[in-house]
């Protein structure tokens, strides 16, 4: 062929990263190679954004681990954390970029944590990395436990907490109204994060009728976290056996004492027709949560999985209260495979977790959790610790699938990983990913900027452009590189991508 | 294809009392200064405050339990009476087999003392071999250990000894001869680093290079990592290949190396892709690594040109940086 003949090719459109197979079989509008350019526009690319600094402070904050959106009532903030100098983990609180609280928190040998922001409060979850067998396994810190934090600067405590000890002293009051007879009465302590305790000081007095009852003695606590003190007390029992627990307790209304001082509670009134709300199961609940991997939010329960000890278990909270989990009816159990659970997430109404190669379900038929019903959905796929994308502050979903990072790639699920993988274009990339290394994986999805940001294991911050289509063949990958170690990224006030960096 | 012998040079840790005796040429490695036989008992009695006495007198059982690790440094080849290091190995240098192993040591619980007693020979610290064994090989099967790890992990001797109390003594023969022996050869392709001995630190580019125009061989690698001594402790980290042809290996130093005491000295070590070769080459070409702390918490910045990242050495300020090395390589030109 002469130079006249030849038909010259134009390269005019670059749909981004295509490492699948031979290198020979990319096609033209594709790299076979490429690093720190990224997408503009429908087909044309350019280098990457730059990053700048996050804060402003003196001493930034430096060897970070993990970060976590922080959404409190009056902004959208971040939890952090780092690595000090002794090698502990220490959780900070960065409010902006030039206010920063903490460290909250600091546990030697927490790695990484599981976060949930709830109401304003943050619930905290120390977990590290275990080498089991050579297999590296996420699961609670031993002898660790669920923290709260309030939001505000204060150090971050145990959540839950431990019933009032003491005894009552107990008379009838003035002229009143209760039901003539043998009850038991205790309290129950409420802390700043609106955990119950389980009652105490129960004490029995039998009540005569015409007579309202007056306390003293009432037991305060060490606990600078009590703001409240609530009476219980059980309806007439005919026949008191000595159990002090075997009855069962209800609040009294008009029996709540506002401080965590007062001592005395005079001429409370009440019939037993009055006592509706129940507070036995507060007997059951753990006064100390033990630490799991997961965190997430199912109902308005709290959802905590993988702890040090039951890594096939889940322990779910009563609705709204997020402390309050029985270790009775809060159980849920993944079939044990000496694998533990990695995530849980909702969709569809339906409670999804995962192990790193299985998925299941949990479906809440409003009974208590031990009562939900199991399902497999895969036993083939599932994802590492941080595998689930992040919408915007929380792992979601978004347009009703959640966004998978598995073995075989990233995948889309909507009830079913669906086949091919958006990570297709790029499946020797995923592959040659170290997979024992699969919990350094972190993916972000940022809606506005229709772009997914995926840490890999290599450090490199992976980046899917999907704004022709979440489509495995339309969707663009450009790999990115950074000389700071980056390993967490989280997106705050809708779309700023905020990237964590260690050592 | 030749032969290596890399001997003990110090003790690393354990074994407070011993007093290590220099090799004799190239006849032996260090030994106990102790005469035949010895107890170890009797040599760690000022950390254990005479545990034989305690023996002899005490009713209840007792035990003894270090690790001695050593240094390895001299590396004889082909019984070569003048050692070399690790930095004087031909090019090349492709480690084929290689043993830990150990002579005359003996470890005994004497009658009428009862008990166990045991010792382990060990590679990297922490990997041990069957008890009572003096020889433990390395495991060659892939990834297999490079010459740089076999060396800078060194090697350990574990001495267990538990006795149930009675008159009698438990004791430990000298021993001689611990060293690492093997095989290695030599590939026959002279590759190096472009500008080796320059600082570096992450995100520069690194290029290996022929020596020999056209001799070609770097397509035979199939992987690229980086390695560095700290604490005593190799440190190693894969990179990822920007420019890979026959001729020339490109890519740049990895992130996320952790925290480190620089400048130290950085190799590089090229693995086969088990077609021109297997195994792994230690590049004798080395570059000096710097220890850069960039961590903390970034934002992404529509259509800025340059990373700011915080100066540690200044606090409050910041440093301007380069996007390390943007490149895109389509399938038709310069794939």
């Amino acid at each position: 062929m002469t130079l006249r003949g030849h038909e010259p090719i134009k390269l005019d459109k670059f749909n981004g990263l295509w490492q699948r197979g031979d290198v020979d079989s990319v096609p033209l509008d594709h790299f076979t190679a490429c690093r720190n350019v990224t997408a503009i526009g429908d087909d044309a690319f350019g280098t990457r954004n730059g990053v700048g600094i996050h804060q402003t402070v003196e001493v930034p904050l430096e060897d970070v681990k993990r970060v976590y959106n922080y959404p409190t009532d009056d902004g959208n903030t971040l939890i952090v954390l780092v690595i000090n100098n002794a090698g502990s983990g220490e959780i900070y609180h960065v409010v902006n970029e030039n206010t920063i609280y903490g460290p909250l928190l600091t546990i030697a040998g927490m790695t990484d944590f599981a976060f949930l922001p709830y109401a304003g409060r943050g619930y905290i979850s120390p977990f590290n990395t275990f080498d089991v067998g050579g297999l590296n396994l996420e699961k609670g810190l031993e002898n660790e436990f669920l923290y709260v934090y309030m939001g505000d600067g204060t150090a971050a405590r145990k959540a839950a907490g431990t019933a009032l000890t003491g005894a009552l002293t107990i008379a009838n009051g003035a002229v009143g109204n209760t039901d003539a007879g043998f009850h038991l009465f205790a309290f129950v302590a409420e802390t700043d994060s609106g955990y119950l305790t389980p009652p105490g000081a129960i004490t029995g007095f039998t009540t005569a009728a015409l007579s309202s009852v007056s306390f003293s003695t009432i037991p305060t606590s060490g606990s600078p976290t009590i703001v409240r003190r609530h009476l219980v007390a059980t309806k007439v029992i005919a026949s008191y056996n000595g159990n002090t627990t075997g009855y069962t307790f209800y609040f009294v209304a008009g029996g709540t004492i506002e401080n965590n001082t007062a001592t005395v509670l005079n001429n409370i009134s009440f019939f037993d027709a009055d006592l509706l709300d129940d507070a036995s199961h507060l007997f059951d609940n753990y006064a100390e949560i033990p630490a799991g991997a997961v965190l997430t939010l199912y109902h308005n329960r709290l959802v905590l999985a993988a702890t040090f000890d039951d890594i096939s278990i889940g322990i779910v909270s009563a609705i709204g209260e997020p402390e309050a989990i029985s270790q009775i009816t809060g159980i849920i159990v993944v079939p044990p495979d000496g694998n533990p659970i990695t995530n849980a997430q909702e969709l569809r109404d339906i409670l999804f977790v995962t192990k790193r190669a299985r998925t299941g379900s949990f479906v809440d038929n409003g009974d208590e959790p031990s009562f939900w019903p199991y399902a497999v959905v895969d036993n083939a796929l599932g994802c590492p610790v941080h595998g689930i994308a992040t919408v915007i502050d929380s792992g979601s979903s978004s347009v009703d699938y959640l966004i998978v990072c598995t073995y075989q790639g990233i995948s889309l699920f909507n009830g079913r990983y669906i086949a091919p993988e958006l990570s297709w274009k790029i499946e020797d990339l995923w592959r040659n990913q170290e997979r024992n290394e699969f919990r350094k994986i972190q993916i972000l999805n940022a809606s506005i900027q229709k772009e997914l940001y995926i840490i890999l294991p290599d450090r490199r911050l992976l980046i899917g452009n999907y704004a022709n289509g979440m489509d495995p063949k339309k969707i663009k990958w450009y790999p990115q590189f950074f000389i700071m170690g980056v390993n967490t990224i989280a997106v705050v006030n809708i779309d700023d991508i905020i990237i964590g960096a260690d050592l | 294809m030749g032969t290596f012998i890399a001997r003990t040079s110090a003790l690393v840790s354990g074994g407070a009392s011993f007093i290590l005796v220099p090799p004799a040429a190239n006849t032996a490695a260090w030994y106990t200064q102790f005469g035949t036989p010895v107890s170890i008992i009797l040599a760690m009695q000022s950390v254990l405050a005479d545990l034989r006495a305690e023996l002899n007198s005490v009713a209840i059982p007792v035990s003894f339990a270090d690790t001695l690790r050593f240094q390895v440094d001299d590396i004889y080849l082909d019984g070569a009476v003048s050692p070399v290091s690790f930095s004087g190995l031909p090019a090349g240098f492709n480690l084929l087999s290689a043993f830990v192993s150990i002579s005359d040591l003996a470890v005994t619980v004497t009658p009428p003392v009862t008990g166990t007693a045991e010792y382990f020979l060990q590679q990297a610290n922490g990997t041990e071999g069957e008890a009572d064994t003096p020889i433990f090989p390395y495991d060659m099967s892939f990834p297999q250990p490079t010459m740089l790890e076999v060396i800078n992990n060194g090697i350990g001797l574990r001495v267990a000894i538990a006795a149930t109390a009675a008159p009698g003594f438990s004791q430990i023969f000298p021993f001689y001869n611990f060293f690492i022996s093997g095989e290695y050869e030599i590939i026959s392709f002279d590759w190096t680093l472009e500008n080796a001995g320059t600082p570096v630190q992450i995100g520069d580019e690194v290029r290996i290079v022929n020596n020999i125009a056209g001799a070609g061989g770097l397509a035979g690698v199939s992987k690229v990592c980086v390695s560095f001594v700290d604490g005593g402790v190799l440190q190693t980290f894969c990179a990822i290949i920007d420019t890979h042809t026959d001729d020339l290996i490109t890519f740049l130093i990895p992130s996320g190396l952790g925290e480190f005491t620089g400048p130290t000295t950085l190799y590089v070590t090229l693995y086969g892709n088990g077609i021109q070769f297997t195994g792994s080459v230690t590049l004798q070409t080395t570059l000096q690594l710097l220890f850069l702390d960039a961590s903390g918490i970034y934002t992404l910045i529509k259509n800025k040109k340059t990373d700011t990242i915080y100066d540690r050495d200044n606090p409050g300020q910041t440093l301007e940086v380069k996007i390390p090395n943007p490149y895109a390589r389509t399938g038709l030109v310069g794939g």
